[in-house]
């Protein structure tokens, strides 16, 4: 399966700059087409909004946190099916296990490079 | 050989001389290469760098930066216990906001809060110091490189300067732009690498908890920026011959700055990344674009860079 690089994808966090580094990260992957949101509430209404192919999500927000932010979007019919990485700076067995039961498709712990976020995106999507 | 330097190909030289992957020179030679990411040059005799053997920097820092990283953690610590976070970078701002009175206070507090958060007793503060001091240990480096970066923008400054001198002469102004341009593209580059450090540390108590991934990731950015400031170093050294007006060893202070931007930064690719491709293989690729790219300079009175 080939992946499109232009497809649009949703980052949320809650601290900026974490924003803008995940931001660059995929831009050197090659994805352009990148939105961002600062809680999983925002997230959400954006989601419904715009079809996006792959939402990156930090666990760790307020006052809607990560986890919760996914189990939103499992549980929508339209949304249910969207690729979801989950960024942790934890790992935590109880965490895994926790984001792998909300149906979490990956998850990174930080701090991470360029390469782990292709190599994550790549299990989730297919090889680019 | 005197005065004279050569350029070697390493691959070519093994082939020239039958030296095979796994012989004991071949393997030598890999070492030797290797270690020139962390060290200016190689000559016999010379220990393999600390950072091969045991991942520890083959270099040292100074109580002053020692003391900024474990500033900056505490500084973290309180933005974590309140909330909020705090956004000071500057090692003077952050000394000065930690001696306040009620910081002192909070962070005594966010002491306890942080046992409590890592599994430990409140009372027992002096495990989360002995791991923010561990922490504080590897984010020195850090520290110690921002301070040397940071005396790469007073080259900007420097270029300003003598951009005044420059008058109605509409070439050298051109020339001054482009190097000027270079410049901010090249200092990007390592202040993106300071600010994805600084993120990707800054959650204090997830750090904290996963302090063995927390130091590989510093010593590989420690790694990175080390190697990146070997290349600039020549430049900040030359700091003092620019002057504010054009001069021979300002001129040739300059050139150099100008043909050690050029091929880096021209086509808008790091060099940290021109370093990714090569490992892929893709180098030549990388320099022909690059040679395709570079102008020379000129000052009238002839070529000052070609390529």
């Amino acid at each position: 399966m080939s992946v499109d690089l232009k497809m649009p994808v949703l980052i949320v966090d809650d601290y900026a700059t974490m924003l803008r580094i995940i931001k660059n990260l995929l831009k050197q992957i090659g994805f352009e087409n990148v939105d961002d949101a600062v809680d999983g509430g925002e997230a959400f209404q954006k989601m419904k909004l715009r079809k996006y192919g792959l939402v990156i999500s930090d666990w760790n927000m307020q006052p809607v946190t990560g986890i919760e932010f996914l189990r939103n979007v499992r549980k929508d019919p339209e949304l249910k099916a969207t690729p979801f990485i989950m960024v942790t700076a934890e790992s935590k067995t109880d965490n895994v296990l926790e984001a792998r039961n909300a149906g979490v498709s990956n998850y990174i712990v930080k701090p991470f490079s360029s390469e782990i976020l292709k190599g994550k995106i790549a299990s989730v999507l297919g090889d680019f | 050989m005197g005065d004279l330097r050569g350029l070697i190909y390493i691959p070519e030289l093994k082939n020239e001389f039958g030296i095979g992957p796994n012989s004991h020179d071949g393997k030598l030679i890999d070492l030797a290469v290797a270690a020139l990411r962390y060290v200016p040059d190689i000559k016999p005799g010379d220990s393999i760098p600390s950072e091969i053997l045991t991942g520890e920097a083959s270099w040292t820092v100074g109580p002053k930066h020692k003391k900024s990283a474990e500033q900056r953690l505490q500084v973290q610590l309180l933005s974590w216990v309140s909330g909020k976070e705090v956004l000071l970078t500057d090692p003077k701002e952050i000394a000065m906001f930690l001696e306040q009175i009620e910081n002192r206070e909070k962070l005594r507090q966010a002491f306890r809060s942080a046992a409590k958060a890592l599994g430990y007793e409140p009372e027992n503060t002096e495990s989360v110091i002995k791991q923010l001091e561990l922490l504080a240990r590897e984010l020195c480096y850090i520290e110690a490189l921002r301070d040397r970066y940071a005396m790469i923008p007073k080259i900007a400054e420097k270029l300003a300067i003598l951009g005044r001198s420059f008058g109605s002469d509409r070439n050298a102004k051109m020339e001054l732009t482009r190097v000027q341009s270079l410049l901010q593209t090249g200092m990007q580059e390592y202040s993106a690498i300071f600010a994805e450090a600084d993120a990707q540390t800054g959650e204090i108590i997830s750090a904290l908890k996963s302090i063995d991934r927390q130091v590989q990731y510093i010593r590989s950015t420690r790694d990175d920026l080390h190697f990146l400031l070997m290349q600039w170093e020549p430049h900040i050294n030359d700091l003092w011959k620019w002057h504010t007006r054009r001069v021979p060893e300002t001129d040739r202070a300059f050139s150099n700055l100008y043909r050690f931007l050029a091929p880096r930064f021209s086509s808008g690719r790091s060099i940290m990344i021109r370093r990714a491709d090569a490992q892929q293989g893709s180098d030549a690729k990388a320099d022909e674009k690059d040679k395709a790219q570079t102008k020379p300079l000129s000052n009238g009175a002839g070529t000052l860079a070609q390529k």
